[in-house]
């Protein structure tokens, strides 16, 4: 087996958060959970954050979370970039973008991932709001 | 006179071992998670538990405790980064035995790994898989790759949340501003002197919804100092001395994601354990130094230190108020808003609130000020240290 050379390939090897980024590769959004605690958390670590178990497995997430917040980062042309802090359903916060329609954008609104691929060529979590409009 | 220094003589022990290391002089983890795998070890062979930890020793790189406190997934209220070399981590036992032997922590652990030769391996020469960013690999892998702009998106993502929560507005927000330019006005050293309004704040250009230009500290020169000394020593020496009389840090996270609650940062843990160290409260508070990095930065402060209640210092820096001849006079040199931030301003602070028990400033005097206190915030709304000065009167 080669050595992994670019960027993507890393991450996928690691030995710790590489299940995340292989179903990344397919467009599934997955977390760890504790065998322990029965509790998911992320980003991926060796052991839960939680109670320190060491028995973490990967399950597929739904995808679906609500907006925590968010911060506008305006650029010098163009819409700028939207931040976005996601409480996932299933627990977790992760920080991610907006993309799409970002009308009727607030606190709660409900969004669902979706994936791009970031300047390093490694996949990126991003989010859509599930009913932009309203 | 005898020196009052604490006897630690066999007042801590060691009680768990474990190493890592391998023939081939080359381990296939590293990083934070080699650093899990002998805490865990080293815990168990004590028979304690990663939830018993709650002080932390590591000679890492700038801000790596609190990477590795998040990795484990624990909130220490003692750490030790101090980095002298090889010798270090015995420097490490004579700090976590003073903190354990006057109660700064219960359980501290002590952890190291470092793997160049893997490291070599795995990623060639000059790679480390991000292990060199100040911020660690944790948040190159998951926070960099969105392009956040460092740390004002942090405090951006803190102030949307409590506008949201609250009803905090931007004109309350930009209060805290236009305070910290109304002592600036009386520093001839301070960046900014002329007059600034609610509507300058708000008309200065966004940097990251909701914070404007006016909400951000400067970028500046600058530089600090101070000396400390014993307090039977200090009563000797030229100036009135600024008596210490109650110190506290904690901290919670790194990553923004990682903050349990965007509007309550860990100051609330650090500012009530200095304030019952020195027994008094907010109240007796005569001259505040809250570190005012961003706007909301220092509401946060002001409700997790107990000025206001949670939800109210937007209210409270309106109708209270931070500026001269108001009710808690704030930031008295100008601030990072207005004076000097020249990336980092804790030091500033405490100079300042020095200054204020001996009745001088970079900017104004208050009054008859018996205790000054400092609070420094660190990270992304991450480390919170609260110091509180007293004059010889509260000794």
């Amino acid at each position: 087996m080669s050595e992994p050379t670019t960027m993507a390939e890393q991450r996928r090897a690691d030995p710790v958060s590489g299940p995340y980024w292989q179903g990344a590769a397919k467009g599934r959004l997955r977390l760890q959970w504790c065998g322990d605690c029965d509790r998911p958390h992320h980003y991926p670590r060796a052991r839960c954050p939680f109670c320190g178990g060491a028995g973490l497995t990967w399950r597929d997430a739904s995808g679906r979370g609500t907006v925590h917040s968010y911060a506008l980062q305006p650029a010098r042309e163009g819409d700028g970039t939207m931040i976005l802090l996601v409480d996932l359903a299933e627990g977790p916060r992760l920080l991610s973008h907006l993309v799409g329609d970002r009308t009727g954008l607030e606190i709660g609104s409900d969004v669902v991932a979706t994936w791009g691929t970031a300047a390093d060529g490694t996949d990126l979590l991003t989010f859509e709001l599930v009913e932009p409009n309203i | 006179m005898t020196d009052d220094v604490l006897d630690l003589r066999a007042r801590t022990a060691i009680v768990g071992v474990a190493d890592a290391a391998s023939a081939t002089g080359v381990l296939d983890t590293w990083g934070h998670a080699l650093q899990a795998e002998v805490a865990h070890e080293a815990l168990a062979d004590a028979g304690l538990s990663i939830g018993d930890v709650d002080g932390l020793a590591l000679a890492g790189a700038p801000l790596e405790a609190m990477q590795v406190a998040e990795y484990l997934g624990i909130a220490p209220r003692w750490s030790d980064t101090s980095h002298q070399g090889g010798s270090s981590f015995e420097s490490h036992v004579e700090h976590a035995a003073a903190a354990l032997a006057t109660g700064a922590c219960d359980v501290a652990l002590i952890v190291y790994a470092h793997t160049p030769r893997g490291n070599f391996k795995r990623f060639g020469r000059g790679r480390d898989n991000g292990a060199s960013h100040a911020y660690g690999p944790a948040f190159v892998e998951w926070e960099l790759p969105y392009g956040a702009a460092l740390p004002v998106t942090g405090y951006a993502l803190a102030a949307q949340r409590h506008q949201s929560q609250f009803g905090t507005t931007p004109e309350q927000m930009a209060t805290v501003a236009v305070a910290a330019r109304q002592w600036a006005a009386a520093n001839p050293r301070a960046r900014n002197q002329e007059p600034l309004s609610v509507d300058d704040v708000l008309a200065s250009p966004l940097v990251s919804g909701p914070l404007h230009q006016r909400d951000c500290c400067l970028v500046t020169d600058g530089a600090a100092a101070i000396v400390m000394t014993r307090a039977e020593r200090a009563r000797d020496l030229r100036g009135d001395p600024a008596y210490v009389l109650g110190v506290a840090s904690a901290h919670s996270h790194l990553q923004i994601a990682q903050m349990d609650d965007l509007t309550v940062t860990a100051g609330a843990r650090s500012g009530p354990r200095a304030f019952a160290q020195a027994g008094i409260g907010p109240d007796d508070v005569d001259v505040a130094q809250l570190y005012d990095s961003f706007t909301i930065t220092v509401l946060l402060a002001l409700e997790d230190l107990g000025f206001c209640p949670k939800g109210e210092a937007g209210a409270f820096a309106v109708e209270q108020g931070l500026g001269p001849g108001q009710v808690l006079p704030a930031n008295t040199g100008g601030g990072g808003l207005s004076y000097t931030h020249p990336g980092m301003f804790g030091l500033f602070l405490l100079v300042e609130a020095a200054r204020q028990i001996r009745g001088e400033s970079a900017g104004t005097a208050v009054p008859g000020v018996d205790i000054s206190l400092a609070h420094g915030s660190g990270g992304v709304l991450s480390h919170a240290a609260t110091v509180i000065l007293g004059s010889e009167a509260t000794r």
